[in-house]
């Protein structure tokens, strides 16, 4: 074995590599054979093969991130995702920004948390020892993902170790012939995009939430095989609230990182990428009330332990959708193709089907060998007489029917008793039902590009309104169930102490509403939306007003500083913080950036006066809503370009100074050009800024006196010409007669208002002379514009002249077109954020100190 | 049970009729042809920008207007009026999708995604095929 080959490739690695990989396939193999064998030894052993496992798979990640390092360009992985000018804290970036590194964090994160589980949970060794298995069994297909070996003719997953001159793409490029190219060779590096803090934060995060939600799965997937113990729901719920609390603040770091440092102009945008984490979340969220009901009340057990594990299930869809290329057009930024579809579907089928085959209640075990004999087949004589689609459809359709079946076997196992309809579960069930059905519409709205593929459709995304508008209608009802059910108590509860308690908060939130939304939504920049639009978003205000005021007080009647019952008041108190700042920030979200430059506006069609940009000259004041903005300088700082442009406020009739942005655009010569914004901070609203169009050339000051090419322009009286110097307005023509012995010349006058940009205004005459009918013409400069102006031509039939024009480069200034977006209350929203995730970190700490008494 | 049964039936009619009306209201993926012949729905287009066409933008006289010439998947080119500063690496652009309608005989864009292959993948860099 070659350590070091001639060329200096340090070969060593990628042997590692692989070897670690394969290891860690077979030891996650050799796991679930043990924890599924059943026997005490086997699972001692079969912990001891996890911890290799585990061990393996934070070695492949080290031996990536020392590769990425020491600049192994000889990789192809290394290549892809790093370069030599790359600031080194950014290697982890690196790590996780392709799809293989993606899956390794998250493999690294199962195998830890798997870990975890082994030596914390509570549980029975028997229902341990299963989980443990379908731990591995996930484990399994994860590490297969990374593998890149070939089974037959199918590539099995895509390994980071691969070496730039095996990679299919790069195979028998001639540079990689050379002997010493890697003396020469650097990486292609990192998107710009990625290049933040964000970045590095981000990922893990919500990863570990990706790795969290599959507990809920394991538990309960185990007890289906097995049977639910007395007080299972305890061992379940605190796993369950931690994964809720870690992906709500992945995906809303997600949703700060895009306000922060993308130019998607918001932090939400219903990007399938986003939705797809959105919805696991919530069926998290309602999988979890559910089975709080369950365990005080007895009730809601089948949707409980169903919802809370789909939400696995609906990771691993989310999975397939982002990386499997099918979103397509519909999405900028979901990974690319790298033809795992097949390996995707099957990780996906595999685990649903385990869920809809665990589901079917033991005594009807006919029932279960028939689903998975039958799925089976449909899949093999689908693929075998090539009519994939058809063993899809009987998969589903036989799932569907499966989990109907279980659900009504289920349901008539348990204890069946009357439900009273004013108390706690009743309302807290229908809350978490709404919620459930809300995420599996946003779903199934997300995966129209999947449903265009099957069906042949050609439906494009809904915009982000219609997804808003869409989601209304149900959090409103979901809030209120919020507010009040805080009121209520399981069991039954007396009607009467309920409305009289409610009373003072429904009319505080009525009053507040009336008082603060109604101007809010019915005035200012109300007319961007329609009147039901602006009903909906009312009823949402008063909704939202309503849980934060309810849930306030409940608290303070429990008590502020008993933190065990904290929890629930806190996060429900956020989440309605959360949707009042989202609500107030996207309808009141406002263009600064009119464009008003004089020259055009008429050009606009009445459709598109969606003007979002302006534009900035040079140390020109130019209004921007209620502020003057002056851009001063670019400064170039490696691939980066600043602007800086000052703010004016208008204090006292005196424009001061207020702040100073300097959004950037990093210029990666591999990559393309990067907008990045840059935000003022108040507390009670953001001015976001970004650059959407500018000149990034070090310096384009031409010496002065120096006059451009000229242009040829045409135009009739009272026309407008627009340079960039001026504006000229044709405004009338007269003549005179020119006796020079026996010729005769004419001499056309134009008379041209010409305006600068600094209000100035000067007439300017050019003439041509017509002798002998021809026509003699030259250039006319004048020195207050900064322009020649050449009249040589006249169009009589249809009144028409012609200019040549050339302008004064020194004058032609440096200009950015600017985006300046007004966020007012977006800290309500960040505050909302926070709150919610402290009360769900609390939840999950009571929890788990439950578990431990 | 019963309460649950009438709750059950009324989210599932809700949701078909919110569902309904999204789906109306979502464009559809289209070639220029069929785009012209709805001048009053929105649509996405996907194509190419024809840079053998002139094309305009000039920030001086209206940053928020670009006129160019786009070929879609069927190869029929259409006159682009998109009504949004030029986006950055336009002309890098591999594949590129408007929304929006046709006007006048002109596709009058209010959105623009690029798909630049510089960003996702490499292909400047591919060998050529054997």
């Amino acid at each position: 074995m070659n350590w070091i080959s001639p060329a200096g490739e340090h070969l060593w690695a990628g042997q590692w590599g692989h070897i670690l990989v394969l290891f860690s396939f077979v030891m996650s193999a050799a796991s679930a054979l043990l924890f599924f064998s059943g026997h005490t030894r086997d699972y001692v052993l079969g912990k001891k093969t996890f911890f290799l496992h585990f061990l393996s798979t934070w070695g492949i990640a080290l031996l990536l991130i020392f590769m990425l390092f020491n600049r192994y360009f000889e990789y192809q992985y290394v290549w892809q995702h790093s370069n030599r000018e790359m600031d080194m804290k950014y290697v982890l970036s690196c790590l996780w920004e392709g799809q293989e590194g993606s899956f390794l964090l998250w493999i690294c994160w199962n195998s830890l948390l798997g870990l975890i589980y082994a030596r914390f949970s509570r549980e029975h060794e028997n229902l341990k020892s299963y989980s443990m298995g379908l731990i591995s069994l996930i484990q399994l297909f994860l590490t297969s993902m990374i593998m890149g070996v070939y089974v037959g003719d199918y590539k099995l997953g895509s390994s980071p170790f691969l070496l730039l001159r095996e990679h299919p793409d790069f195979m028998n490029l001639p540079f990689l012939m050379n002997e010493k190219y890697l003396e020469k060779i650097d990486g292609r590096g990192l998107n710009p995009l990625l290049m933040n803090y964000w970045m590095v934060i981000h990922p893990p995060v919500l990863f570990l939430g990706f790795s969290l939600s599959m507990f809920p799965f394991v538990q309960i997937v185990s007890r289906l095989l097995q049977n639910f113990e007395q007080g299972w729901h305890r061992h379940v719920l605190s796993p369950l609230w931690l994964a809720v609390a870690v992906l709500g603040t992945g995906i809303l770091m997600g949703g700060a990182w895009a306000y922060e440092s993308l130019s998607f102009g918001g932090f939400w945008a219903w990007d399938p990428v986003e939705n797809s984490s959105l919805v696991p979340w919530m069926m998290l969220v309602a999988g979890g009330h559910m089975l709080v009901i369950d365990h005080r009340r007895k009730k809601g057990f089948v949707a409980g332990i169903f919802i809370s594990s789909l939400a696995f299930v609906f990771v691993l869809y989310s999975t397939f959708l982002t990386r499997s290329g099918i979103l397509g057009n519909a999405s900028v930024h979901s990974f690319t193709d790298l033809g795992m579809q097949g390996q995707l579907l099957a990780y996906l089928f595999f685990f649903l089907g385990l869920l809809a085959f665990a589901g079917i209640p033991r005594e009807k075990m006919m029932y279960r060998v028939l689903y998975a004999v039958v799925s089976i087949m449909a899949f093999y004589f689908s693929f075998l007489y090539e009519v994939p689609s058809v063993g899809l459809y009987v998969f589903l359709c036989l799932t569907i029917a499966a989990f109907v079946l279980s659900g009504y076997e289920h349901a008539r196992k348990t204890a069946s008793h009357e439900i009273h309809s004013v108390s706690r579960e009743f309302h807290m069930y229908l809350g978490a039902m709404i919620f459930f059905v809300l995420s599996l519409l946003i779903i199934f709205l997300t995966s129209l590009p999947v449903i265009n593929t099957l069906s042949g459709s050609s439906f494009a995304m809904p915009k982000p309104i219609d997804y808003s508008m869409l989601a209304i209608p149900f959090v409103f009802p979901v809030l209120f169930m919020m507010g009040y059910t805080q009121w209520m108590k399981y069991k039954n509860d007396a009607t009467e102490r309920v409305f009289k308690d409610l009373r003072w908060i429904a009319i505080a939130s009525i009053l507040v509403t009336v008082s603060s939304g109604i101007p809010l939504f019915f005035s200012g920049n109300a007319h961007r939306f329609s009147i039901q639009q602006n009903i909906f978003f009312l009823v949402l205000y008063l909704s939202a007003v309503f849980v934060v005021f309810s849930n306030y007080l409940a608290w303070q009647r429990a008590g502020i500083l008993k933190w065990r019952t904290a929890g629930t008041y806190l996060s429900h108190l956020g989440f309605g913080i959360l949707v009042l700042g989202a609500l107030i920030s996207v309808t009141k979200k406002s263009v600064l950036s009119k464009n008003t430059t004089p020259t055009d506006l008429k050009q606009l069609g009445k459709d598109y006066n969606n003007e979002t940009a302006a534009l900035l000259k040079q140390n020109d004041t130019v209004p921007l809503g209620p502020y003057m903005a002056v851009y001063r300088k670019k400064e170039r700082k490696g691939m980066n370009v600043f602007f800086y442009v000052d703010f004016f406020e208008n204090k006292e009739n005196q424009w001061n100074h207020a702040f100073t942005l300097t959004p950037k655009v990093q210029d990666n010569p591999k990559m393309g050009k990067a907008s990045d914004p840059d935000t003022k901070h108040y507390i009670h609203k953001d001015i976001y800024t970004y650059v959407s169009y500018a000149d990034l050339s070090e310096n384009n000051h031409v010496k002065g006196g120096s006059f451009g090419e000229s242009k040829n322009y045409v135009a009739h009286l009272k026309d407008t010409i627009v340079l960039n110097n001026a504006i000229l307005l044709p405004d009338s023509i007269y003549y005179e007669k020119i006796l020079s012995g026996k010729d005769t010349t004419i001499r056309v006058f134009i008379a041209i208002k010409a305006k600068t940009e600094y209000g100035k205004t000067k007439i300017i005459s050019p003439y041509l002379d017509i002798k002998n009918q021809s026509i003699f013409s030259d250039f006319h400069a004048d020195s207050m514009t900064g322009i020649m102006v050449n009249f040589w031509k006249i169009n009589p039939q249809d009144a028409s002249f012609e200019f040549l024009i050339r302008e004064d480069e020194s004058r032609k200034k440096d200009f950015i077109v600017l985006e300046a977006l007004l966020f007012p209350g977006i800290n309500i929203l960040w505050l909302g954020c926070i709150l919610l995730i402290l009360g769900l970190i609390l939840t999950f700490v009571s929890r788990w100190k439950s578990v431990k008494e | 049970m019963n309460k649950f049964f009438l709750f059950a039936i009324l989210l599932v009619v809700v949701c078909v009729g919110v569902l309904l009306s999204t789906l109306n209201k979502t464009a559809t993926y289209a070639h220029f042809e069929e785009a012209a012949k709805h001048p009053d729905k929105e649509f996405h287009v996907v194509g190419k920008w024809d840079k053998t066409k002139p094309w305009t933008y000039d920030p001086a006289v209206n940053p928020n207007r670009m006129e160019f010439v786009m070929a879609d998947a069927a190869g029929k080119t259409f006159n682009v009026v998109l009504h949004k500063p030029m986006p950055p690496d336009f002309e890098k652009s591999e594949q590129i999708v408007l929304v929006g309608k046709v006007e006048g005989g002109v596709f009058h864009a209010n959105d623009v995604l690029l798909k630049c292959p510089s960003k996702y993948n490499e292909t400047q860099n591919k060998a050529p095929a054997p």
